[in-house]
């Protein structure tokens, strides 16, 4: 026996939902609150570093050799970054958790998966949504980045791309452990999300990069 | 009375084909049975009541029925056919209850997400809005609505899907009486144009007003299925209110 035809719109066009997870991710406290306490934080951290990279810098003025162990990319990039990296970790999965927690908590959820899309375009928006808060995350150490460059400071691109793209990857990873532990009951979420982070934590090794913090000082020993 | 002299009811009623038939839906939650061999059927274009006391299995059929929560046994016609569980999003759409869906987003854009998804001119969602009196609330975010409004937002996603099925539970929760009349009115002229609603309500005499036949819901089991004159000739009641069938059957 066959099933009937469909009725109605099988698909349904992309932006309307994307367009509604940003503003989701934009108009929750959690995105702004991390901003809040990450532009302080990513600005003392680049001010700091640039002082004590200038003060090593005239110091070495006269020694060669110190001047050639000198770089901008661990002296200023790597401790900027770390401001974020530790935002990141600390607040970033509140933003990505409500992506999807506050569907669940208001019932909103049970209105979105009768909607015309397959669950991976849902989660795709959410995705895309959290590497939205992502970048918007990423503006203050940007920001510091070109003052840098403004104040006649150095960067080598393909390293700076590379510090960039391991904060990236690490981001969406902590995203997506964000939105998956979201998907437990309210209860669970707690001990499952925390299990998850000390579970997936000694995996994030393979994410860090050469610009992260606790690999660049071991990166800087070797050399 | 049994569950196939209730679908014979049912179908004596209208000789055309059911738009959806629901055939022996069974559900239980560990030991405790919330549905037991519900079996009714949906005709095109009518308004169809579920009616029954709180705790009586109104809201676990439809989230059944619309595939929302998955049924232990039974399944559901359409038009004659099986309607596999993916499926049902395509034909039927369910209004749940105590719903405050994106309350940090403002009424109108909640609106045009929903009219964006399903492609509605703007001429349809202007019609939609005027009809349930919504264009003062429109900039306000949908956590400072009222309950009223905040309902009438939910019929307005609701009313802008374009499914030929549209379940809705507790339509009439949160409005006072003139505006449970203005919105009865709404969804009349909502089914007069071809589309057939399905309402869960527990208030009998909102059901007498707005519904064109009615499943009654008692434990988890069907009572009685039809037109109230149908009913009052079920129960020999000829002059009974709708409240006296209903509870002559439970």
């Amino acid at each position: 026996m066959r099933s009937p035809d469909p009725a109605v719109v099988q698909r349904a066009p992309f932006h309307p939902l994307l367009a509604k997870e940003l503003w989701e991710v934009a108009s929750g406290r959690a995105l702004w609150t991390m901003l809040l306490i990450l532009c302080p934080l990513v600005g003392y951290s680049f001010f700091q570093a640039a002082a004590l990279y200038g003060e090593a810098s005239s110091a070495a003025r006269d020694s060669p050799l110190l001047a050639s162990g000198l770089s901008p990319f661990d002296g200023v990039l790597v401790p900027t970054f770390g401001a974020l990296y530790v935002a990141v970790t600390l607040l970033f999965p509140f933003v990505a958790i409500r992506a999807l927690g506050r569907e669940k908590e208001t019932g909103a959820l049970r209105l979105l998966v009768q909607l015309p899309y397959r669950v991976p375009t849902l989660i795709a928006a959410k995705m895309t949504a959290i590497f939205g808060a992502w970048l918007a995350a990423v503006v203050p150490a940007a920001t510091a980045l070109a003052i840098w460059l403004m104040l006649g400071g150095h960067l080598y691109l393909p390293e700076t791309l590379d510090l960039l793209l391991g904060h990236l990857l690490y981001g969406l990873l902590v995203g997506a452990i964000a939105l998956f532990s979201a998907t437990f009951p309210k209860a669970r979420r707690r001990r499952r999300s925390s299990r998850l982070r000390s579970r997936s934590a000694p995996g994030c090794w393979i994410l860090r990069w050469p610009g992260s913090p606790a690999c660049s000082s071991g990166y800087r020993a070797c050399r | 009375m049994t569950v196939s002299s209730a679908i014979l009811l049912d179908r004596t009623a209208d000789r055309a084909p059911a738009l959806m038939e629901v055939a022996g839906l069974s559900k239980r939650y560990g030991e405790q049975r919330a549905l037991a061999d519900i079996s009714f059927a949906v005709n095109a274009g009518e308004v169809l009541g579920l009616i029954g006391p709180n705790g009586a299995g109104k809201t676990t059929l439809m989230e059944a029925v619309a595939g929302v929560l998955a049924a232990d046994n039974g399944r559901i016609l359409w038009r004659g056919m099986p309607l596999a569980l993916p499926q049902r999003r395509e034909f039927m759409f369910y209004l749940p209850d105590g719903l405050r869906p994106w309350e940090d987003q403002y009424a109108a854009r909640v609106i045009e997400f929903f009219a964006a998804v399903y492609g509605r001119p703007e001429i349809f969602v202007a019609d939609t809005i005027r009809s349930l009196g919504l264009a003062p609330v429109l900039r306000n975010r949908i956590a400072a609505l009222s309950k009223g409004y905040g309902r009438r937002v939910m019929l307005a996603l609701a009313l802008l899907t374009p499914h030929p099925l549209l379940l809705m539970d507790e339509p009439f929760d949160g409005f006072d009486l003139r505006q449970t009349r203005e919105i009865m009115n709404v969804l009349r002229e909502v089914a007069s144009n071809g589309r057939t609603l399905v309402l869960a309500i527990h208030q009998l005499s909102d059901a007498a007003r707005v519904c064109d036949r009615f499943v009654l819901l008692a434990e988890g089991r069907v009572r009685g299925v039809g037109t109230l004159a149908q009913l009052r000739t079920q129960t020999g009641k000829p002059a009974a209110g709708l409240e006296e069938v209903f509870l002559a059957l439970t």
